[in-house]
């Protein structure tokens, strides 16, 4: 979309829209970056609260992905005044107020707009060691690659519009969407990794493939491997796939190599446009063990070893 | 009976077709969507229940037929030949039909264009050697090769052989291919075709 348009560059801008990364990493002192990041969306579950949480976890992040913490956050509001009690406003800020708290974020302010389709979400600004950013374009042949989060949040949602989810399925959902990436964020920083990005609406494909063009490897996913909500594959079977999932899909397909042997039903789940997915982390096979118990210590929502990294053939995704 | 559903973002084009279905112990639903991602949901929908369905692209919308109940409510001709999915493998080794090159890049456009006419279609395609430049480059051939993979024919390129004639990044229709195909692709289908 921005192709052709004027853009400056600068020498302190360390990450820019070039590598399709997670969010804008501007240095500001020889020890310190600003991350800057945004997101928004339209509801994806019933609960006004739980859908606060959902969009603030969503928006922070991107700054867990470039191996960051957060330090503020803005509230972005539209909402129809005209049609929905302003409780309902009150319930999400609520939820998105609570998630901020616990990414150890402060909330300055925000602002609002009447739209009669209600989104929320949040502006934020983390901080980050110049030198220790972690972009999607560092991954290293011979990485290993781990998921901190299970799939199949898109299909679920699908289902949930459709009237399909029971209470408990949608607690769960709920919950999961909800949680910060902020311990497998700090678990990655404090052993050392080499690239990372975090999956949402582009599906483990999508954001996998942009991270092997960004960094000229192969990555090979290993289906058995990836850790998936089991509901979601019957779910997704019966058609409950929403429609980014498939545009995802189609957009991989050029690039993608998948195994002849697999159901169909696996390239559905492993294209699903996640919403607060987990991290992607590529991380040399020596670390890969330490990194795997410190999650699993740290109740990280799964712990994956999924894949591997690989020199050629360069900007393809592998799934066997 | 028909269900219009176009205009509804997913899941919406499945729930109603559901909803037609339960009202019927037998019989056709045709339903209207006017997005792939709808008829590709609707398509899985209906395997997963058991019942036939086929897809029709119309001119701004798709056609998704969806039978229940007694299988002889189908066409006959349909019955005839049961479709695995696994009849025809065709292997297509060159960019050229034939020795004479500027010839038989004449004949491979119009095989392709009258096997999409006449609805003569192989289950899959496989790509390789100077035949990988078909589904790469030739900007004539690209657009009938895409049309034949939305009837359902699964259209593969040697991986090998877009490497060894650097066109990788180049692939414009179907999947990466790798021999495992070509192997299994001679062992499991009833009949295969190598032209080139």
């Amino acid at each position: 979309m921005l192709r052709g348009l004027p853009l400056h560059s600068d020498p302190n801008l360390l990450v820019g829209i070039e590598t399709s990364d997670d969010a804008g990493v501007y240095r500001i002192s020889p020890e310190m970056a600003l991350i800057q990041t945004l997101d928004f969306f339209t509801p994806i579950v019933n609960d006004p609260y739980d859908f606060g949480r959902i969009a603030a976890a969503n928006s922070f992040s991107d700054v867990y992905a470039m191996g960051g913490k957060p330090l503020t956050a803005m509230n972005i509001v539209c909402f129809p005044v005209k049609e929905l009690d302003k409780v309902i406003l009150r319930s999400i800020l609520e939820g998105g107020l609570d998630v901020i708290h616990k990414a150890g974020a402060v909330m300055v302010g925000g602002h609002s707009v009447e739209d009669p389709e209600l989104k929320y979400g949040l502006s934020v600004t983390g901080v980050v060691h110049p030198e220790r950013v972690l972009t999607n374009a560092s991954a290293k042949a011979g990485d290993v690659l781990i998921l901190t989060k299970p799939l199949g949040t898109g299909v679920l949602a699908t289902a949930l519009k459709g009237g399909k989810l029971d209470e408990e399925l949608t607690i769960k959902l709920a919950e999961l969407m909800a949680t910060l990436n902020k311990d497998a964020a700090e678990v990655m920083t404090e052993i050392g990794v080499h690239a990372c990005t975090d999956i949402t609406g582009f599906g483990l494909l999508g954001h996998a493939l942009e991270m092997a063009k960004a960094s000229s490897v192969c990555i090979r996913i290993y289906a058995d491997k990836v850790p998936v909500i089991s509901e979601a594959i019957d779910f997704a079977s019966m058609g409950m796939i929403p429609e980014g999932s498939h545009l995802n899909q189609k957009f991989c397909s050029q690039h993608l190599d998948i195994s002849h042997d697999l159901e169909p039903v696996i390239g559905d789940i492993l294209a699903d446009a996640q919403t607060s997915g987990g991290l992607l982390i590529s991380v040399s096979e020596e670390k890969a063990d330490q990194l795997l118990q410190r999650l699993i210590d740290r109740n990280t929502p799964a712990v994956s070893l999924i894949g591997e990294v690989l020199s050629e053939p360069k900007g393809m995704i592998q799934v066997r | 009976m028909t269900v219009d559903a176009r205009g509804h973002g997913c899941p919406k084009p499945v729930l109603m077709a559901e909803e037609a279905l339960s009202k019927i112990t037998e019989g056709t639903v045709e339903v209207l969507v006017d997005n792939e991602a709808s008829a590709n949901n609707l398509k899985r929908f209906a395997t997963k229940s058991g019942f036939y369905q086929d897809i029709t692209k119309e001119d701004d919308y798709w056609r998704v037929k969806i039978i229940k109940g007694y299988v002889c409510e189908m066409p006959v001709e349909e019955l005839k030949e049961k479709k695995t999915g696994k009849d025809l493998f065709l292997i297509i080794a060159t960019d050229t039909m034939g020795k004479q090159e500027d010839l038989g890049r004449i004949l491979m456009k119009a095989y392709f264009e009258t096997m999409k006419a006449y609805k003569e279609l192989p289950d899959a395609i496989f790509f390789l050697n100077t035949g990988v430049k078909l589904t790469t480059v030739d900007e004539e051939i690209i657009p009938i090769l895409k049309e034949i993979e939305d009837m359902g024919v699964e259209i593969f390129t040697c991986g090998t052989c877009l490497k060894y004639f650097n066109l990788e990044s180049e692939l414009k229709v179907g999947f990466r291919g790798t021999t495992n195909h070509i192997v299994e692709g001679i062992k499991d289908f009833k009949k295969t075709v190598w032209v080139g």
